[in-house]
Parts: C-alpha cells; structure tokens; sequence
C-alpha cells in the first residue's frame, strides 16, 4: 500500500515535469529519443496517459467546432477597397481623409519655414547694418572729440617743442 | 512549390484572376481563424477585408521563401492581434464597446453552450498561446510554420502550446463544475 503511494507520487511528479512533452507527443512533433521515453511514460503512469486522453479529446473538441461563412458581401467589399488602394489619387485622398486636419499641419509648416527665412536674413541685414552704423559712428565720435581747441592746442605744443629742440639743440622728431 | 504559392506569384505577375482563386480558397480559413481570435464578428469581417487587400497590395514583394498559407497566417494574426490592442483599448475607455463580443442570435444557433465556452475561453488566453492553439488545432501547421508565424523557436511552440492546453483544460474544467 505504502509502495504504490509512492509509485503514485512518482508518476505524478514526472507528469507534472513531462506535460510538455506528453503534449507535443499528442503533435507528432518529437524526435525519436523523446518519444521512447514519452511512450515509457505512458506505460508505466495511467496518469500519464489520462493527461494524453484529455489533450486528445480536447484538441477533438476544438476541431468540432463549426465554421461560420463569411458574408457574401465581404467580396465586393475587398474588391471595391482594392480598386481604391490601385489607383494613387485614391490613395491621396484617403490619406487626407485619415489626418483631416493635414491641411492645417502643412500650412503651419510653410508659415514656420518663411518665418524662420525672415528671420535669419533679417538678423543677418541688420547685423551687417549695425556694423557699418558702429563704423560711422565711431569717426564722428573721433572728430567730434577733436574739437577746434584741441586742434589750436595741439598745433602751440608742436611749435614750443621746436622752439626748445631749436634752443637746446636736441631733435624731438617734430619736423621742421 | 506548393499550388498556392503557384497561383500567388501568378498575382504577383499581374494575374488577377489568381487573386479570386486565392480568395475562394482561403476565405473560410481566414474568416474563422480571425473570428476565433477575435470572437467578434464585425470585426472579423472588418480584418478579413484587410487582410486581402494587404495579400493583393503586398503580391509585388512576395517571395516564395515559406509556404504561402504561412505568409498569408502571419499577416492575418498580426493584424488579429492589433485590431485586438485596439478593442482591449477602447474597451478600457468605453464600457458599451464590450457588448460587441457577444455572439449573434445567427451564431447562436450555429454555436451550442460548449462551444460558446470553448471560444470564451481560448479568447481569454495570452495572443501567442492563443495564436499557437488555433493554427495548431484548426490549421493543423506544424511547429516549424507555427514558429514562423510568430517569429519564434520551435522549442517556444511546444512551450506556448502546452501551456495552452494546460490552461484551456483548467478553464474548461472550472466552467464544467
């Protein structure tokens, strides 16, 4: 009695472990080595091959399930969308139809793009501009420093410096 | 080369003619595998029309690298899936959009209770186990195609496949009791 509890535990044990194997076995689907040993399963566990018998009379219950028929409607449908999907303009036009906002899309595009050109040449303008504006200011701002004075003064220091080089005999570099 | 792949890439060559016997031949396949996924029939027919067109629009880059219904599977389940993500998400915004799943007077009388339940429940189980059962039990492909179908190993197919199964028999059982 204690030995077949065991056996029976045993069996359960290894068709736990080999139910993949069991269903496989029921595909046809094993190689020659593995299915030697499913077969020995099978002899030497009823549990084994019970677990086979229901996979089996499931798989015979599924195939027993019946087959709707499509409608006859279904032909002419396929046909019409393939006429539609043959031909381009067709294709452009369901395009539109799946974004219909596809419009607005590209128009922001476009605005995007001349937005960003403006832009670009018009920093570019101006800043070509500002530099020759930075140019013309810069020489007013030199002459407008140099004020008739100091023009006046500049040329009385020039004439004292020639009058001490003529005195003391020393040459400044200020020409004569 | 399979005649599928045959009469495809005679579409690809500008045949039209192929496209309706692809059509004839696989319209129920692809319906019911995408009403299976779905367990919504509006929708179905919605995915159904999508996924011919993307079969007759695609035909130009088609390459007979698989087989042709495993192309033709991995651009329905993919689109399955998504129209799924789209249902899952304006279910979580719009609670009417759920009373959508429910099966029509019609496919009530073609469904009994048990195979009400059976739907209900491989339409609750995760998209790759879902998608292994159905092209395993209703497409009979084998795990390679699975596999290419989901972009996944072979040894994840016997994995996902199993689970599955592990899953729908516990589910079943609960609903039985």
């Amino acid at each position: 009695m204690y030995y077949m509890n065991i056996k029976t535990l045993l069996c359960s044990i290894r068709v736990y472990f080999s139910k993949r194997w069991i269903s496989a076995y029921s595909d046809g689907a094993l190689d020659r080595v593995t299915r030697t040993k499913v077969i020995r399963l099978l002899e030497q566990c009823p549990e084994a091959k019970a677990y086979l018998e229901q996979l089996l009379r499931l798989d015979r219950t599924i195939k027993a399930v019946p087959s709707l028929m499509p409608p006859d409607s279904l032909k002419q449908k396929i046909d019409s969308a393939i006429i539609n999907s043959g031909s381009p303009a067709m294709q452009n036009r369901r395009s539109a139809k799946a974004h219909p906002h596809a419009w607005v899309y590209i128009l922001s595009s476009v605005f995007i793009v001349i937005a960003a050109i403006t832009l670009t040449f018009g920093i570019k303008r101006h800043g070509h501009n500002a530099r020759q504006s930075e140019t013309m200011f810069a020489s007013m701002d030199m002459y407008r420093h140099m004020d008739l004075y100091e023009h006046m003064d500049m040329i009385e220091h020039m004439k004292e410096v020639m009058t001490v080089d003529r005195d003391t005999g020393n040459n400044s570099g200020v020409v004569k | 080369m399979d005649e599928d792949t045959k009469t495809m890439l005679r579409l690809k060559n500008g045949d039209r003619a192929a496209f309706d016997e692809l059509y004839a031949r696989f319209k129920i396949r692809i319906y019911n595998y995408i009403f299976r996924y779905l367990g919504n029939r509006y929708s179905s027919e919605d995915v159904t029309q999508e996924v011919f067109v993307r079969m007759y629009t695609s035909a130009k880059s088609y390459e007979p690298t698989a087989r042709f219904s495993t192309w033709l599977f991995t651009i329905a389940t993919n689109l399955a899936i998504n129209e799924h993500h789209k249902t899952r998400h304006a279910e979580m915004f719009d609670d009417n959009s759920a009373q959508d799943n429910t099966l029509s007077t019609e496919e009530h009388a073609v469904f009994g209770n048990m195979e009400q339940n059976l739907l209900k429940i491989i339409g609750n189980l995760p998209e790759n186990q879902r998608t292994a059962l159905l092209l395993r039990s209703y497409e009979g492909m084998d795990y390679q195609e699975i596999a290419a179908v989901l972009q996944v190993s072979e040894k994840a197919v016997k994995s996902l496949l199993s689970r599955a199964r592990e899953n729908v028999l516990h589910e079943y059982k609960n609903a039985a009791m």
